[in-house]
């Protein structure tokens, strides 16, 4: 599906590194104006995934289509922009002049690019420390900056590539409201990401991913619809575990109670961690 | 500022934060420079001019003109004999040698008439913005000494009583003339008048107090007039591997962090990002090498034989280095490994080449070896024109080689990075 509506399309793309297959025939569409998560473990093929989105490496097979062309054109670069999972930024710059010279580097000038770098500064909440060189900034203010030079020149387009690591709760917390904030204002955001509350938080749809393919691809509700198997209800009675396995579990407690008084009781709706045990068989933070 | 200019500026700026960089790349070689200088003869005075002067009249009159020589700031004067001198110019180790020959003394006597008093100037021709400045400063000091003499006129002057006994061997009608100068000139006494400024011009147009004959010598063979012509060259070069190694390792570190990769996803080709990095290190180089020449010539007087020559092979020199520089980003994935890459690299070139021993100081076999490393290439340019007198067509090779090196290197550096996959 490649319409008006698709921001990222990849069909059957494959990519090889030597022997090692990092992409398998892998099929993605990414819709305009959502954040799209792409989940999976270290090494499943998701920041090969972004380096083709964003035209650094060709696929060896399968067609990629971004914001409806192809991502090697110049032009067509101008309305994406990357946050690349190492911290790209200069250190012995400060914040400003980094995103002045990405700025620069994407031809803006004059006026609108003062205005540009400002509205990036203050997006990511930096505008107290602007002066400071990077070097002397916490690991969550660098991230912060990240982001911000991926959008100081307004891209339709964003992808996060592991937006979070290594950063404080605060400082994702912060990122978190960056991600939601560009939704709000209408971009597409791809988020790539090893944490499924992350995916489970912030994303509309989910591509779940390992050894190069997607397992998986749906809203959080459809993944568990579909995945994630029933919902768990254990209950207490008598010092007693039980656990309880059904498609409704209101039901289910209904007939418990009737076969006694219950000390208490839990229900577990099933989640992304499930998604994924049942499609890899394995737990994700294992795989990570 | 267009996105390349953008490139080369933030690169720059990087390398002025950098003070590990900065100080290897421009205070290191001033100061190696300036330590060898030292060690190889250099007084750390400015240096002067050195003029000789043989003085086969031994008389009053040409003793004050040597006096008068000494006298001066600008130049250091030594008396020497006839031969030895014109050894010494030939050498290029003296400017010119200031022959003042038998009768000179008898000659200055004679103000406002007659045959003034010559001196023969013997010149390397290769100094002619010196030579000119010579005459200039043998004209002030004979003119300086005709004022002194002028200013204490009476009957009993020596040169007027000379001048007195001249004028009568003259015909009838010049002795009358020159009688009566004289005898005004007693009558007015000592003159109080400047003889500077205009006074001293309109004489000059008239009679000039010495002639100055100049010869030009054949040089035999040039050595440098100064040690630090030999080791500014040098630090030169050790500020353009620096200068190389800073911008290489730089881009190693861009890549390895990251920036590279997000410069490459902005709507710059890999070939414009490329010319942004060439910018910025050709300007740099091109800086280090006119810092250390600004500073040899203000400090240490160094004054190059042909200064066109010298901005051709300053420009060639850079140009060179650059395209080294994007081939030896090329050859590691990280820093560590472009910088040991890159120090593997010059550091043999840089030894043959001339960076250590100076090219002067080679044996025969080293400096056949020496031959083919483009270090050499620029240093024996960088020396041709500051102090080895070379023609143009001894630039042509050397600079050749350069430029083909720099090309080569560009385009090799450039295909490399273009496809690493970082």
């Amino acid at each position: 599906m490649t319409g008006t509506t698709t921001a990222v399309s990849f069909e059957n793309v494959g990519k090889r590194y030597g022997n090692r297959v990092a992409l398998d025939h892998l099929n993605l569409d990414v819709r305009r104006g959502e954040v799209f998560g792409l989940l999976g473990p270290n090494g499943a093929g998701k920041s090969t995934a972004m380096h083709i989105a964003v035209g650094l490496l060709a696929p060896d097979s399968g067609s990629v289509r971004v914001l409806g062309g192809d991502p090697r054109q110049a032009q067509l670069r101008r309305r994406f922009g990357i946050a690349p999972q190492k911290l790209s930024l200069y250190e012995d710059l400060s914040g400003r002049e980094n995103l002045v010279f990405f700025a620069h580097s994407f031809g803006i000038q004059g006026a609108r690019l003062r205005e540009r770098v400002d509205a990036a500064l203050r997006f990511v909440a930096l505008e107290d420390r602007q002066h400071d060189r990077v070097a002397g900034y916490s690991g969550g203010m660098q991230r912060r900056l990240n982001i911000a030079a991926a959008i100081v020149h307004e891209p339709e387009l964003v992808l996060l590539d592991e937006p979070t690591v290594g950063v404080d709760p605060q400082s994702r917390n912060a990122i978190f409201d960056n991600v939601l904030a560009l939704r709000a204002a209408g971009h597409t955001v791809v988020y790539t990401t090893h944490y499924m509350e992350e995916a489970e938080r912030l994303c509309d749809r989910i591509a779940i991913v390992d050894q190069g393919r997607v397992l998986a691809m749906d809203s959080l509700e459809g993944l568990v619809r579909h995945h994630g198997g029933d919902a768990q209800l254990s209950i207490e009675r008598a010092g007693r575990v039980e656990y309880l396995h059904g498609d409704d579990p209101v039901r289910l407690l209904g007939e418990a109670l009737q076969q006694g008084p219950v000390d208490t009781f839990q229900l577990r709706r099933p989640s992304l961690e499930q998604v994924f045990l049942t499609l890899t068989g394995r737990q994700l933070r294992d795989a990570a | 500022m267009n996105a390349i200019t953008a490139l080369a500026f933030k690169d720059l700026r990087l390398l002025a934060r950098n003070r590990a960089t900065l100080f290897f790349t421009f205070i290191w070689p001033i100061l190696m420079a300036v330590g060898f200088g030292f060690m190889f003869g250099g007084d750390g005075e400015r240096a002067k001019l050195r003029v000789l002067v043989n003085d086969q009249d031994r008389s009053a009159g040409s003793q004050r003109l040597v006096d008068g020589l000494i006298a001066l700031d600008s130049i250091s004067v030594e008396a020497i004999e006839r031969a030895l001198g014109e050894q010494e110019v030939r050498r290029g180790r003296a400017v010119a040698l200031i022959n003042v020959p038998k009768g000179f003394g008898v000659a200055s006597e004679r103000l406002f008439y007659g045959t003034p008093a010559r001196v023969q100037v013997l010149i390397d021709p290769s100094r002619k913005p010196e030579i000119g400045m010579l005459e200039g400063l043998l004209l002030q000091v004979a003119s300086q000494d005709m004022g002194r003499r002028l200013n204490d006129i009476s009957a009993d002057s020596a040169w007027l009583q000379s001048a007195r006994r001249d004028a009568a061997l003259l015909a009838g009608e010049q002795r009358n003339r020159l009688d009566s100068l004289f005898d005004a000139l007693e009558q007015v006494g000592p003159i109080t008048r400047s003889t500077s400024g205009d006074a001293e011009g309109s004489q000059s147009t008239a009679w000039q107090p010495l002639q100055v004959e100049t010869e030009a010598l054949q040089v035999q063979r040039r050595g440098p007039r100064n040690p630090f012509a030999v080791t500014f060259p040098q630090g030169m070069l050790w500020g353009l591997v620096g200068c190389l190694m800073g911008f290489a390792s730089g881009f190693a570190q861009e890549r390895e962090k990251g920036t590279w990769l997000r410069l490459r996803t902005g709507p710059l080709t890999a070939t414009q990002l490329m010319l942004g990095k060439a910018l910025a290190a050709l300007i740099a180089l091109l800086g280090v090498q006119v810092l250390l020449l600004l500073f040899a010539r203000l400090v240490f007087g160094l004054i190059p034989d042909s200064l066109p020559a010298l901005a051709l092979v300053v420009a060639v020199s850079a140009f060179a280095f650059t395209g080294l520089m994007l081939l030896i980003s090329s050859a590691g994935r990280t820093t560590q490994g472009v910088s040991a890459a890159g120090w593997a690299g010059m550091m043999p070139l840089m030894m043959i080449g001339g960076g250590m021993i100076p090219l002067i100081a080679m044996p025969g076999w080293m400096a056949g070896v020496s031959a083919f490393s483009p270090v050499n290439w620029s240093l024996r340019s960088l020396e041709g024109a500051i102090w080895r007198g070379y023609d143009g067509s001894d630039y042509l090779w050397p600079l050749s080689g350069l430029m083909l090196l720099g090309l080569l290197s560009f385009a090799l550096g450039a295909r490399r990075l273009a496809r690493a996959t970082d």
